[in-house]
């Protein structure tokens, strides 16, 4: 079941290389392209044959040493958890889906406040090298320091319900978007700026125009960390105390020893973090194509 | 043999040698200083008491060592630096900042890289009043022509090469139709051969459009093979040493860098940058 789940994908994807290999009538169907593709772009063969390695290994183990299941359950029996979790209504919070939409709106609100906020802020901090120079040690003492460990006070402050969490995220993705976007503003060209000077630019004409777009690439790298802290920062919020979420469930369920429940929990967790990332790059490519960052993210993209 | 750009504005049918001889001064510099006030070194005087009028259609060559304040010159004349004292106007009146009479051409070619290069050489246009950009793309399209960048209007600048990049700056400088063009270094950082074409495609550009060129250079030899008048500069504090007037024939031609004259020029310049060498 893993295999053909993970074979098909392979070589549908296959790059549009060497058509007349796959054509060969020899005998051996999957064979030949599944050689080609070695040949051309190895991990797309290497990478799910890991998977399908490391899930046999942990199966193997499963049934040679009979571990007691609340330590290491067996594959399929994290596998199906997972189908029952996902099989439960979106509005069922007994399922997965409730859960994992609760978290992800947690995640994405705090994300977009976040790093909206870090770029505006840090655009406008940067405009001025006063600004920058008065509020940067505060910056690095702030960037420092662990932000999670403030989310029992939010707890306090703001209850059980979705705000601490929200917050939370806020706080953690606003801080790389804000360094990220201030050493991308100060990364222009300066012959950038005199060029649009000299056509008589205003000051908002030079920042949509020149500024912005020139620390795209920065602020890509910043929202790509922001991105993964925003789905940390959900779940920290909710394990310090929530009525929902994914954070909740997972120590809901460890505490019932209904660790394949767990295990199953850290694929959706995975599968957020993964699709969240994929967005970006997506949205790297379409934005910053002409950087030599976004140009290496289209090449060795997944 | 490409066709001429229509420019925006009519312009009389003489040759720019011709015009030049009775035209009035499009750029007066008198008794120009410019002075950092820097906390290390105190005053430190990059320009001093520069003084230089330059006619319209000419094309004047700035050669000096670096650190002669060529390029602040340069700056100071886009509007994009403020002067200490003197007086300084173009087209007659007092220059009070960046002004659409003034084209600029940078040493790099500061192209946009998520722009084409039709957008990049449109870019002029979105900056400032409010002006369309249909207006003027048959103009860009005739200037890129006449650069030989036709067909790659719609090419981002990575895909270009050095020289084709700062073609494309030169279009770009040119789009507002302005009289006067301040070139920085523009080919600095192009290889020998692909020097040479672009100083013959400047002078083909000046030749049609009939601009006033003012050229910062290192190199001797682009100077005098260029310019009508050679500014020499001077460093700290950076000045005029002379102006000397070429009158090499024009249309120049490659091999006239070989001729005698052109030698004397070229060691006369080099005769009077060593000799500030060695008072600094």
């Amino acid at each position: 079941m893993v295999d053909t789940a993970t074979t098909h994908p392979a070589t549908a994807t296959r790059p549009p290389g060497r058509p007349g290999k796959a054509a060969g009538p020899q005998g051996g169907r999957l064979e030949i392209p599944l050689l080609g593709l070695l040949r051309e772009r190895p991990e797309y063969v290497l990478s799910p044959l890991l998977f399908v390695v490391l899930i046999a290994i942990w199966h193997a183990a499963a049934v040679i040493f009979e571990p007691p299941e609340f330590i290491l359950p067996p594959p399929g029996m994290v596998w199906s958890a997972l189908v029952s979790g996902l099989s439960a209504s979106p509005f069922d919070p007994s399922g997965f889906w409730y859960h994992a939409g609760v978290t992800a709106f947690e995640a994405l609100s705090g994300f977009l406040i976040g790093s909206g906020a870090g770029i505006t802020i840090g655009m406008a901090v940067a405009h001025s090298r006063l600004v920058e120079r008065v509020l940067y040690p505060y910056i690095i003492a702030i960037q420092s320091l662990p932000k999670i460990a403030v989310a029992p006070l939010f707890v306090i402050w703001f209850g059980f319900g979705i705000e601490p969490k929200i917050l939370i995220t806020t706080i953690i993705t606003f801080f790389p978007l804000l360094v990220n976007s201030i050493a991308g503003a100060n990364s222009v060209d300066p012959a950038r700026i005199d060029l649009a000077r000299s056509c008589n630019a205003t000051p908002m004409q030079i920042f949509f125009k020149i500024t912005l777009p020139s620390a795209l690439p920065f602020i890509f790298a910043g929202l790509n960390m922001a991105a993964v802290l925003s789905i940390l920062g959900a779940i920290v919020g909710e394990f310090v105390g929530a009525q929902a979420g994914i954070g909740m469930l997972i120590l809901q369920r460890n505490e019932l020893l209904d660790i394949a429940s767990v295990y199953a929990l850290f694929v959706v967790l995975a599968a957020m973090g993964l699709s969240l990332h994929l967005t970006m790059r997506a949205l790297e490519r379409h934005f910053c194509f002409w950087s030599h960052r976004g140009r290496k993210a289209d090449l060795d993209s997944v | 043999m490409r066709q001429a750009v229509q420019p925006l504005a009519p312009v009389e049918a003489t040759g720019p040698h011709q015009a030049a001889a009775e035209a009035e001064p499009i750029v007066e510099i008198d008794a120009l200083n410019k002075v950092y006030r820097t906390v290390r070194h105190g005053d430190v005087h990059a320009l001093h008491e520069i003084n230089l009028n330059v006619r319209d259609g000419e094309f004047v060559a700035i050669v000096g060592p670096s650190g002669c304040g060529k390029s602040t010159l340069l700056k100071i004349l886009a509007g994009l630096l403020a002067f200490t004292s003197g007086r300084v106007t173009i087209n007659g009146a007092p220059l009070k900042g960046p002004s659409q009479e003034v084209g600029l051409v940078f040493q790099q070619p500061v192209l946009l890289p998520w722009r084409t290069i039709l957008s990049n050489v449109l870019l002029p246009i979105e900056f400032g009043r409010n002006r369309k950009r249909k207006d003027y793309t048959d103009r860009a399209h005739d200037l890129l022509k006449l650069v030989g960048l036709e067909g790659f209007e719609t090419r981002y600048p990575e895909e270009l090469s050095g020289g084709m990049q700062q073609r494309a700056a030169i279009v770009r400088a040119l789009i507002q139709d302005p009289r006067l063009l301040l070139m920085d270094e523009p080919f600095g950082a192009l290889d020998a051969m692909t020097r040479e074409q672009m100083n013959l495609e400047v002078l083909r550009i000046w030749q049609q459009n009939r601009k006033t060129v003012i050229f910062v250079t290192h190199s001797i030899s682009e100077a005098v093979f260029l310019a009508d008048r050679v500014v020499v500069m001077t460093a700290r504090p950076g000045a005029i040493a002379r102006v000397l007037d070429i009158d090499l024939p024009r249309p120049r031609r490659l091999e006239m860098i070989n001729s005698e004259a052109f030698g004397a020029f070229a060691s006369q310049i080099r005769r009077l940058l060593n000799a500030s060498e060695d008072l600094s």
